[in-house]
């Protein structure tokens, strides 16, 4: 049905009714063509007949007199008749008239039709049964022909007004009875709510119409949906409900059991340290190891349920590559060793040195990779291969383990399977470490492939896609490992708020190390009351988010109000992705996982925080208005930052000092204009804004002065005080200044 | 009584007298004598009458004569010669007058004038009681009885 109109019923029905007309019209005409042919032949007969016997007496004459112009009147008479074409009278043997029709149209009969001519004989009118003569009457076929073209004009005129009658009641109906009903329904189906549905009404007239069963249906049909798509619909909210429920077990189980744990690795740790005894020693370390294992089981199931629920968030940060392998290698090491095997890190030396990823998952990913190869392996040696294929970076992990068939592998990375069930007996695990890292691993972009040969080893290759990072961002060059904590937070005075006294027992001993002074609060209530009663005394907030009274996340809202710029990091056994990002909308800097891992804890504080803010906040801006002590002191090499310190701050690594110092001068640039241009615009907020990241950035940078300049303007435009504009140029003179030191600093020496 | 019955047939017949006169007459076709035609068909005796062939056998035209319209051997003659009424020969005729090159006979005022007709002219021809006929004129066609 191709060949039909795309559109309408009614067009459709027209089409079809005029192809019915046009059969029918050629089949009417040539059924009315031999007809009216037939007939007309059969009238001409009779009248050729009814003609002759009129003038019958006359021609009887003539022929009686063999009087030729009798004859000829007579013929004239007959032609005056269009139906005769051709008279002939005869008599004796001689012709008295031969009289043919002149101004002959032309026209034919059609084809297969034979007018037969007339023939009378003519008696003499005195003696009967004498032939005196004969007469010979030709019919016109034109007058046939006319008649037939006449007689087919009527029928295609009858048809035409037929076709117009038939298809108006046609299309009339078609509307009336099918169209408008169907396209009412149409228009209701269309807006429809698929939640509530809505019931069609039976047009008028249509109770027992194909249309009403159809609308009956119709309505039958939205109903079942309607319930089905409720029925779905309650079913989809049982599952997710059942799904959130599964995900808060999960949070709160897992919160469970790190809180007791982060306070057993805590103690063990300080056990480990502070034990003279070494039998007590190798205690501690037994009790840190177990709870680390125990930690990596929780991890484990954790990131198993989070990657089920799609709620993994991978990172793409830059990291330093050799670091995290190497890293990964070292945590493996010791367990190598305690199984007479070698580990041997073989990185290709042409890898990047800093890519683009998530370093945590990517080590994660290692790390489980060599745990498997040193877990079945009894002798030999595991070779962690580094190599850049393409655009890609392959991790290969060979063993010379007791290997796998095919259909192991296959059964390789479902989620609580391994090898061989009594695998699970002989070797433990919870078999989700595999299928962990090949979801990690395609979350990144990447695969794992296996290759094995059974009582020869396998070789297990991570292959990640290589993005090279150009340079590193000071945050992750703070967070590389290799990094001491002792004395890192010298200068910072904190306030920490946990409601576990083990947890504050561990923070102390943690904050102790690193050479901070610090305040516990015992709840969030305690500690907002605490920077309600001293808004500028401390450094950093650290929050531990569930507790009594109440919970983090609303204390850090509430400080927010009193104190804006005091930065809260979050301490939280919760390892869901969810809670982190409550906590960043409450207004938390960042968010430290517990059981806290010391060098996290600082290298947070380190990015978030800057120390000396109390002093610099509580120091009036009056007062260094007084006393502008760096505008009279133009010298480039006064030393406005202490590059001692800031060398001993990052142990002498001067590349990474530079790299932080190139990353000011362009993240910075024109940090002098913005400064000029606000302070003519009276932009208080904007001058506040750019202020305080001078502040930290030059904090970072060990450029005292610059950073109690910064501060100064930062907390005039807060304040709004008309001093923050002088003050804002004093700062933007002083930029150029601090920023030609750091530039001769650049310069190979 | 002989007398009786002779003069009852005189009564009856001079009470019938016209009719049987007719009913004795016999129409005949005469020429003059001298003319030299013997005999006619009736055929010839139409054709010459009604138009279609005014010839003698001798060659000569012929040239019928009619007596007067309300002669009764008139009707008669055309009665027994061609079956018609004089309407109908009139419509004949009349029909011819117009249109056609033929003409009826010459119409004779008189039986004399018929005489005169056919006895004076080569080719006459006339129809005649038989009673009539006188040495001058030779019957050359008489209707059978």
């Amino acid at each position: 049905m191709n060949w039909l109109p795309r559109d309408g019923i009614v067009n459709r029905s027209i089409l079809i009714t005029l192809l019915a007309f046009l059969v029918a019209g050629i089949s009417v005409v040539t059924y009315t063509s031999y007809a009216t042919a037939q007939r007309a032949t059969r009238t001409i007969d009779t009248r050729l007949n009814q003609l002759l016997d009129t003038v019958q007496s006359t021609v009887k004459i003539a022929c009686f007199l063999k009087d030729e112009d009798l004859a000829r009147e007579v013929s004239a008479g007959l032609l005056s008749n269009s139906e005769v074409l051709r008279v002939t009278i005869i008599a004796d043997g001689a012709t008295l008239a031969d009289e043919t029709r002149e101004n002959l149209a032309g026209k034919s009969l059609p084809t297969g039709f034979q007018l037969n001519t007339l023939e009378r004989k003519i008696h003499s009118p005195f003696t009967p049964g004498k032939i005196v003569g004969a007469v010979r009457l030709e019919p016109n076929p034109e007058v046939i022909a006319a008649q037939r073209s006449e007689d087919i004009w009527l029928a295609v005129q009858q048809l035409a007004w037929q076709l117009l009658l038939v298809s108006g009641a046609i299309v009339t109906a078609l509307i009336v009875f099918v169209v408008r009903p169907i396209s009412r329904m149409s228009q209701t189906l269309h807006k429809m709510d698929p939640l509530t549905g809505s019931r069609l009404f039976i047009p008028p007239g249509h109770e027992n119409t194909e249309i009403g069963h159809l609308v009956s249906d119709v309505n039958q049909l939205s109903d079942h949906l309607v319930s089905a798509l409720n029925e779905a619909r309650e079913a989809r909210l049982a599952a997710e409900a059942a799904s959130d429920a599964k995900s808060h077990f999960l949070a709160n189980m897992s919160h469970e059991i790190r809180t007791p744990l982060t306070a057993v690795q805590g103690f063990a740790r300080i056990g480990a340290r502070d034990s003279r005894d070494p039998a007590s020693r190798e205690t501690f370390v037994r009790i840190l190891d177990a709870g680390t294992h125990l930690l990596g089981v929780i991890n484990d199931i954790l990131d198993f349920s989070k990657i089920e629920a799609g709620k993994l968030a991978i990172e793409n940060r830059p990291y330093h590559l050799s670091e995290i392998t190497a890293e990964a290698v070292s945590l493996m090491t010791d367990r190598a060793h305690e199984k007479g095997l070698e580990l041997v890190h073989r990185p290709s030396p042409d890898l990047p040195e800093w890519v683009i990823g998530d370093a945590m998952r990517t080590r994660q990913i290692l790390v489980n990779l060599l745990s498997n190869a040193i877990k079945f392996s009894r002798h030999g040696t595991v070779t962690l291969t580094i190599l850049r294929m393409e655009d890609e970076i392959w991790f290969a992990i060979r063993d010379e383990g007791i290997g796998m068939t095919e259909e192991e592998i296959s059964r390789l990375f479902r989620p609580f399977e391994q090898a061989d069930s009594s695998t699970t007996r002989k070797y433990g695990g919870t078999g989700l470490g595999l299928s962990i890292s090949m979801n990690l691993a395609s979350l990144m972009g990447g695969t794992i492939q296996v290759v094995s040969t059974p009582w020869h080893g396998s070789t297990f290759t991570l292959q990640l896609p290589c993005k090279v990072a150009s340079l590193p961002h000071m945050e992750e060059a703070e967070a590389s490992p290799g990094f001491d904590l002792h004395g890192k937070l010298a200068g910072y005075h904190i306030l920490a708020a946990e409601d576990i006294e083990a947890n504050r027992l561990i923070l102390a001993d943690m904050l102790d190390e690193a050479g901070a002074t610090y305040v516990f609060a015992e709840n969030g209530r305690a500690a907002l009351e605490q920077v309600v009663a001293a808004p500028h005394t401390f450094d950093v907030v650290l929050m531990d988010v569930q507790m009594p009274e109440m919970d983090g996340n609303e204390a850090t809202r509430r400080i927010r109000e009193v104190a804006p710029t005091l930065p809260i990091i979050g301490l939280t056994a919760h390892g869901m992705s969810q809670d982190r990002a409550t906590s960043l909308a409450a207004g938390m800097k960042d968010h430290v996982t517990k059981p806290i891992d010391p060098k996290t804890l600082i290298t947070s504080i380190l990015c978030w925080a800057t120390p000396g803010r109390a002093m610099a906040q509580s120091a009036t801006p009056v007062i260094l208005v007084e006393t502008p002590p760096v505008p009279d002191e133009p010298a480039p090499s006064a030393g406005m930052v202490d590059w001692a310190l800031l060398e001993k701050r990052f142990k002498g690594k001067r590349s990474f000092i530079q790299n932080i110092v190139r990353s000011t001068l362009t993240g910075h640039a024109d940090a002098a204009e913005q400064l000029r241009e606000l302070a003519a615009k009276r932009d208080f907020p904007a001058i506040a804004f750019l202020a305080h990241s001078l502040k930290g950035v030059f904090g970072n940078l060990a450029a005292q002065t610059s950073q109690d300049l910064a501060a100064a303007v930062d907390l005039a435009a807060k304040q709004g005080d008309e001093s923050c504009m002088p003050l804002a140029e004093q700062l933007a003179d002083h930029i150029p200044l601090l920023y030609a030191e750091f530039r001769q600093y650049l310069k190979p020496d | 009584m002989r007398a009786v019955i002779r003069l009852i047939f005189l009564i009856t017949a001079s009470l019938l007298g016209p009719s049987l006169n007719v009913a004795r007459a016999e129409v005949v076709v005469v020429v003059d004598a001298a003319s030299g035609i013997e005999r006619l068909t009736q055929d010839q005796v139409i054709n010459i009458y009604l138009g279609r062939h005014r010839k003698l056998p001798t060659g000569i035209a012929a040239l019928p004569v009619d007596l007067p319209p309300l002669d009764k051997l008139r009707a008669e003659f055309y009665r027994k010669l061609v079956d018609k009424d004089l309407s109908e020969i009139n419509a004949y005729w009349a029909r011819l007058y117009f249109s056609g090159k033929t003409t009826p006979p010459m119409q004779a005022n008189s039986t004399a004038e018929v005489l005169r007709h056919v006895t004076g002219k080569a080719g006459g021809i006339a129809y005649l009681d038989k009673s009539q006929i006188d040495p001058r004129m030779r019957i050359v066609y008489s209707f059978p009885q």
